[in-house]
């Protein structure tokens, strides 16, 4: 759903349930859940943004965008091994430049599913769920990432969300945790986002092991019909629809990922390679980033990141900002996104974001 | 630290299950029964000696953790305040596991099983 009177009441209406229904949010550890073998029981929470843009001595063009976000948790439990989970997004946006100004909104259905545990290393999933798919897509709720931006690896060659049948479980190989899981998407992805992948089917799953406590290590692969070919990332936004690329046909994901905690300090680093038959539409990207800790709550955030849509056109960019984590999941992140050629379709400048899980 | 779970709980309790049940990686006994763990409140010292053994690092370190749980729609375990409170519950509730200071070791209530004694370095 996008833009209009619609939009503002329904986003209206997650923001009134969000409030009324949202239990007191602890600091993380403290929040009291229900006992798991007590049914029928709901939760309901979410978290809250606002994201501010500012172009760094760029061209007009590009202008200053505030995005507000608003996303509604609800989940529950039908019996101790039946639960559901929802979440819808609302985003408004505004963005002004030399043109004036734009305001849009839009709601989305990010997940909606019912799951039923066999057994702890065998669940089954269905319905629309985040694609498992590297570390941040299905961590990237704003007050849970370090940076406001996503690095092009996370999002660029799959689909956020999946609608599908999803197994998943989590095992101990000796004394190390592990887990996968495994999806089938034959009805397609209906994805909102008009950069994202979109295909008629696909199948893929994620694996991932800590080598010991603190390091995990995953690696993803899809297998795709890819039915909407997208833009380049170079494409000025104000004439989509009009230059899409035609490269619609079976594609092949591969990923892997790290994440490193020690002593505070964070370091995640993805990468993925989508093939194409031709070769020179094969997409390949990633990033290293590490967060430090400095002084009271306050992190020292730094990324390097790369990404190839096109044989012989990289786009390189580096980000580097401050972010504060405090209680109750409230996060404050300034950040400055640097890239390569400035391509409107990619983000970059200075970024000011605020946030909370409630 | 002891470890107790309520007495129809026939599983032996390790301290990997024990990490595992606590950072709710594990959810079901063995025989399918749901396991309700039991927290004490952040800062209490039980509570810190627990977390450093068990699960590897004090209570603040895992609040990225629980968010991120938390996002997937998954609450950590329910807390109560005391030591008292976590007996009590414990043996009023089936598949609970909890954890209380060592002292009550001779002086559980009835439906209570001590499954793990936890020794704690002293600190450095």
């Amino acid at each position: 759903v996008r833009g209009g009177l619609a939009g503002r009441l329904t986003t209206g209406l997650i923001l009134g349930i969000g409030v009324v229904c949202a239990p007191a949010r602890g600091a993380g550890a403290q929040l009291p859940a229900p006992p798991a073998s007590s049914p029928n029981r709901i939760h309901a929470g979410g978290y809250a943004a606002v994201v501010l843009r500012a172009p760094e001595a760029a061209p007009l063009e590009h202008g200053r965008i505030t995005e507000a976000v608003i996303a509604g948790l609800v989940s529950g439990s039908i019996t101790p091994r039946l639960t559901y989970f929802v979440e819808v997004e609302g985003v408004s946006s505004s963005h002004e430049n030399f043109t004036g100004r734009q305001e849009d909104e839009a709601l989305a259905l990010e997940r909606l599913y019912a799951e039923y545990t066999v057994r702890d290393a065998f669940r089954l999933r269905v319905g629309r769920f985040l694609t498992p798919i590297g570390q941040w897509n299905e961590l990237h709720a704003e007050p849970l990432t370090w940076t406001s931006v996503r690095p092009l690896a996370t999002y660029r060659s799959f689909a956020k969300s999946t609608t599908g049948l999803l197994a998943a479980g989590e095992v101990a190989l000796g004394t190390h945790d592990a887990g996968y899981a495994l999806y089938a998407a034959p009805l397609g992805s209906h994805a909102h986002d008009p950069d994202e992948v979109e295909f008629a089917r696909a199948f893929g799953g994620r694996a991932a092991i800590a080598l010991r406590p603190g390091v995990w290590l995953g690696a993803s692969a899809a297998s795709l019909r890819e039915t909407r070919p997208r833009m380049v990332l170079d494409d000025d936004p104000q004439e989509r629809g009009d230059e899409r690329e035609e490269d619609a046909r079976y594609r092949y994901l591969g990923g892997i990922d790290a994440r490193v905690t020690a002593f505070g300090v964070e370091l995640l680093a993805e990468a993925t390679y989508l093939s194409s038959a031709d070769t020179v539409h094969a997409e390949r990207g990633g990033f290293v980033q590490v967060a430090a800790p400095i002084v009271a709550g306050f992190h020292a955030v730094g990324r390097v990141e790369s990404f190839s849509r096109v044989a012989g056109h990289t786009i390189g960019g580096g980000t580097i900002g401050l972010t504060w984590r405090g209680p109750r999941g409230l996060t404050l992140k300034l950040e400055r996104q640097m890239v390569d050629d400035r391509p409107p379709a990619v983000a970059h400048g200075w970024f000011l974001s605020a946030s909370t899980l409630f | 630290v002891l470890v107790v779970v309520h007495d129809d709980v026939r599983t032996p309790t390790s301290r990997e299950t024990v990490r595992r049940v606590f950072l709710l990686r594990e959810r079901f006994w063995p025989d399918g029964r749901a396991i309700v763990p039991v927290n004490q409140p952040a800062g209490s010292p039980t509570r810190e000696q627990f977390s450093r053994t068990i699960l590897g690092g004090r209570t603040r370190d895992f609040a990225a953790y629980w968010n991120d749980l938390y996002f997937h729609g998954t609450a950590p375990p329910r807390v109560l305040a005391s030591d008292d409170a976590v007996l009590l519950f414990v043996a009023r509730t089936p598949g609970a596991i909890g954890y209380v200071s060592a002292e009550h070791a001779t002086e559980l209530p009835a439906h209570v099983r001590a499954a793990l004694t936890v020794v704690v370095p002293p600190p450095r």
